[in-house]
Order: C-alpha cells, then sequence, then structure tokens
C-alpha cells in the first residue's frame, strides 16, 4: 500500500518530520556547540531562545569551590609521604609482633615438650589413660605416673609411685621406674604395686623382667614377685587382671597395715589403730564400694570393731 | 599491542601528573554530583590516596576510571541524600553600578528559582547538564567519562534543560 503512496507523500512526511523535530534538533545542537551560522540563525528565531540563553549564562556562575591543584597536590605528597614513614614503621613492629609470637610459640613448645606428663589419682580414684604408644594404663587410687611424650617411641620410660596395671603396645623395652626397682617389659600385661617399703609385680602375659638391686628376675605368666620387709618372695595366681581393677582388693598373707593402707586410699579416710599389731598377716578382701561392708570385711576375720566418724576411723579391739 | 611506558603508577612524579591531569575534574565531577556537603576535596584526596595504595594494582589506562569509582564510592557511603545545592558566584556589583534595584531583586529571585530547580532535576540530568554548561565539556566527553552513550549524553542534558526552563518560568 505505501509504495502506492508515491515520493510526493513521502516528501511532505520528511518535512513535517523536519519541522518538529528542527527545534529538538537545533537545541541538541546547540547544547553541544556544534551549530552551523545557519542553524544558529534558526536557532535565535525560537520563541524560547531568551529563556534558554539565561538558563546556559546562569550555569555558567554555578561556582565550583575553589580548588588549587598544586595546593592539594602538595598536601597528598605530604601525607603519603608521611604515611609512607608511619607504614614503615608499623611493619618494623609487625614483624617484630610475628617474632615475638615465634619465639613465644617455640619457648611454649620447648617448655612443654620437655616438660614431663603427670597423670595422678586422689584417693578413692581410679583413672584410665593411655600413653604415646597406646599403652594402656589403669591407676589406682592415690598414685602418680610421670612421663614424657617427647622421643616416646625410642625411650618408654614412666615412673610411678602408687600402683597401676599396663597393657604395654609392643615395640621397644618399656621401663617402669619406681623408688624400689626398675621393671622392664616388650609387650605385655603386668601389675606394679610399690607402697610404703612394699614392692609387687605381678605378670599377666607377656614376660616382665624386674631389677631389684643387683638381681634381675623374670616372671612369665600367672607369676610374680612382692618385696616385703626387704625379703623377696615369689606369687602365683591365676587371676588375669588384678583384683582392684574389679573394684576389690585382695590380699594373701600381707601385712596388716598394707590392707589399711590400701583402705585408705580407697575410700580416702585415715584409720586410727592403736594398740593394734599392725604386722600381723591378713588373708581375704574388701570391695571398693561400700564403706561399712568393707571395713567388716577387714575387723571382723582379726577380732576388732570399728567406728566412723566423718573420715576418721577407729579400730579397736573387742 | 603497545606496550605501555608505566604498567603502574607507584612513581611519584607519574602521579603528581595524574593528580595534575584528573584532580580539578575529578573534584567538580564529584561537587556537580552530590554538592559541597560531602566536600569534593576530601574526596579526591581520598581516592588519590587509595590510588596510590593500589599503585600496583591499577594499570596507567584505567586510573582515571579508578579515581571516578572510588570517590563517587566514598561519596555515597557518606551521602545523606540531602538536596544538591550548588553555589553561585557572587555578582561583581561594581561592574553594574547603574543597575535598577529592581533588576537585582529580578536576578536574585531568578537564581533562586534556578538553584531550586537544579536540585529538583535527577542526578544524572544535573551531573551531564553541568559538565555540559559550566565545564563546557562535549557530549562526546561527557558519554566517556560517565560510561555511557552519546545520545544518552544528548537525551540527560537536553531533558534537564528543558525541565530547568519549564520550572523556572513555570510553565
Amino acid at each position: 500500500m505505501k509504495n502506492k503512496v508515491g515520493i510526493f507523500d513521502f516528501k511532505v512526511l520528511y518535512i513535517y518530520r523536519n519541522f518538529v523535530m528542527k527545534e529538538k534538533d537545533l537545541i541538541r545542537k546547540w547544547l553541544d556547540n556544534a551549530l552551523t551560522d545557519e542553524e544558529l540563525k534558526a536557532f535565535k528565531k525560537l520563541d524560547a531562545y531568551d529563556s534558554y540563553i539565561k538558563i546556559s549564562d546562569t550555569s555558567k556562575k554555578i561556582l565550583p569551590p575553589s580548588y588549587d591543584v598544586t595546593e592539594e597536590l602538595n598536601e597528598i605528597q605530604q601525607h603519603i609521604s608521611q604515611r609512607t614513614v608511619s607504614k614503615n614503621k608499623s611493619y618494623l613492629g609487625i614483624l617484630l609482633r610475628i617474632a615475638a609470637v615465634f619465639v613465644l610459640g617455640l619457648g611454649v613448645y620447648f617448655f612443654f615438650a620437655n616438660q614431663d606428663t603427670q597423670v595422678n589419682t586422689l584417693a578413692g580414684q581410679k583413672v584410665n589413660f593411655e600413653l604415646p604408644d597406646q599403652t594402656k594404663v589403669q591407676l589406682n587410687a592415690l598414685s602418680e605416673i610421670v612421663y614424657n611424650k617427647k622421643g616416646w617411641e625410642n625411650n618408654r620410660e614412666v615412673h610411678l609411685e602408687g600402683e597401676a596395671y599396663f597393657k604395654v603396645a609392643k615395640g621397644k623395652k618399656f621401663d617402669v621406674h619406681t623408688p624400689l626397682g626398675v621393671v622392664t617389659v616388650l609387650g605385655t600385661e603386668f601389675n606394679v604395686n610399690q607402697r610404703e617399703g612394699y614392692f609387687e609385680v605381678i605378670c599377666y602375659e607377656g614376660l616382665v623382667s624386674v631389677s631389684y638391686q643387683q638381681n634381675t628376675y623374670r616372671l612369665p605368666p600367672g607369676k610374680g614377685i612382692e618385696l616385703l620387709s626387704k625379703k623377696i618372695n615369689e606369687i602365683n595366681t591365676q587371676d588375669t587382671t588384678p583384683s582392684w581393677i574389679e573394684n576389690k582388693s585382695i590380699f594373701k598373707s600381707k601385712p596388716y597395715y598394707l590392707v589399711l593402707g590400701e583402705l585408705e586410699r580407697q575410700y580416702d579416710v585415715v584409720i586410727s589403730s592403736k594398740n593394734i599389731d599392725q604386722h600381723l598377716l591378713f588373708t581375704g578382701n574388701f570391695v571398693h564400694s561400700d564403706i561399712q561392708m568393707a571395713l567388716e570385711s577387714i575387723t571382723i576375720p582379726m577380732g576388732l570393731k570399728y567406728e566412723i566418724n566423718e573420715n576418721l576411723v577407729t579400730l579397736y579391739k573387742q | 599491542m603497545s606496550k605501555n611506558l608505566y604498567d603502574n603508577v607507584c612513581e611519584e612524579k607519574l602521579f603528581a601528573e595524574l593528580f595534575k591531569k584528573h584532580a580539578q575534574e575529578l573534584h567538580n565531577f564529584i561537587y556537580y554530583k552530590y554538592g559541597e556537603h560531602i566536600s569534593p576535596r576530601d574526596k579526591v584526596q581520598e581516592a588519590f590516596i587509595k590510588l596510590w595504595d593500589n599503585c600496583k594494582k591499577v594499570p596507567l589506562q584505567k586510573t582515571k576510571s579508578f579515581l571516578f569509582t572510588i570517590a563517587n564510592n566514598l561519596s555515597l557511603n557518606q551521602l545523606k541524600h540531602d538536596k544538591v545545592k550548588l553555589k553561585f558566584q557572587q555578582e561583581d556589583h561594581k561592574n553594574y553600578t547603574n543597575q535598577s534595584p529592581e533588576f537585582i531583586l529580578e536576578e536574585k529571585e531568578y537564581l533562586q528559582k534556578y538553584q531550586k530547580a537544579l536540585a529538583n532535576l535527577t542526578e544524572p540530568q544535573r551531573v551531564a547538564f553541568l559538565l555540559n554548561r559550566v565545564e563546557g565539556k562535549k557530549h562526546k566527553e561527557i558519554a566517556a567519562l560517565l560510561g555511557i552513550s552519546r545520545k544518552a549524553v544528548e537525551k540527560r542534558i537536553y531533558g534537564a534543560l528543558e525541565k530547568l526552563r519549564k520550572e523556572i518560568e513555570g510553565i
């Protein structure tokens, strides 16, 4: 259809468009300072010419706050140079801080690395724990083990005071130092008891070697030795673990003071036993869970009576 | 590809040159955009300090856009959306001793209306218009500066002009 309208119509459309667009275009061109002389004349004939010019002229009166580039540059250069100095300082500071942290860290590391690890129990308390090579240790009441984690693989060595049951992981020789003797083993299970001049080692598995003074004793499973009144006695047992692991203390022909001492440790009490011969031998046991029953177990066979007063237990003859 | 003489602007001389080249323009841009209450001077300083801090990361060709972006962001952070109020140059009345008081008063009123109308422009309109009218920048330059097309700049400036005229003359 449009083709049929012909060139004439198109021209009219063009002129019309030109006429309408002219004003807008003129203004736009003027705004871009791109008017030709002819266009400028046309622009000047616009109704709003005066107001455009006034707006434009007035806009030129808008004054950004004075800005002295040189001065500003000086200021920023001063600022930057100052900051560079202080930055260097702070770099040094940061470096020092890092160094301090390292020194402190190393110090702490060496302090702890060289420090012995200590495990101890209070009266009436038993503790299970593992040494670095997964050797299992059960510590009976009021006992203490000290060892050093550093170089553990090559130097398996613990210091024991009191009583402990060891399940030693296989590896190099394992030493238990006690004030009375050294117990040396490879992988095995054994119990070491060292109290008040009494020293007892019982082997439950493997092979245990005990050095006492100049002598060395080799213990196969089920065998043990005890040091009582400076005499070495052999022990035979059918048990596979020491009785205290099962919260029971079993005594076979042991001096009475050892029995009382163990009871004191298991129940955290003080036993006063005047006029009683503590060197009498006792055979029997007591449990760790009931003080009444435990006291009865150890007093009745000896023909004694007891009285409990808070944590003071008094034993007397009937 | 041509190799750049400088990879970065960590050179004090170069930095100074860049400052001389861009500081004024940046300052006025920020002023037109946000007015004086955000202190465009400080924004320029901060932007250049940021440039110095990041001198290794900013390639020379990108310094200008870096500066404008940073200054703009800094201003936006501070902006309290107040109406922008731009100041006019004080007329030197000594040169117009023969002006009638009526004329001076009219002129004053006109300026007030103008200021108000200017504040009512949209921010893009005002920035483009002022860059064009006050700074005498070509549309092409403004387009490059704002990162928009020439046509868009034309539209903004024209729109601003018409809006100002209508508002001032109360059409």
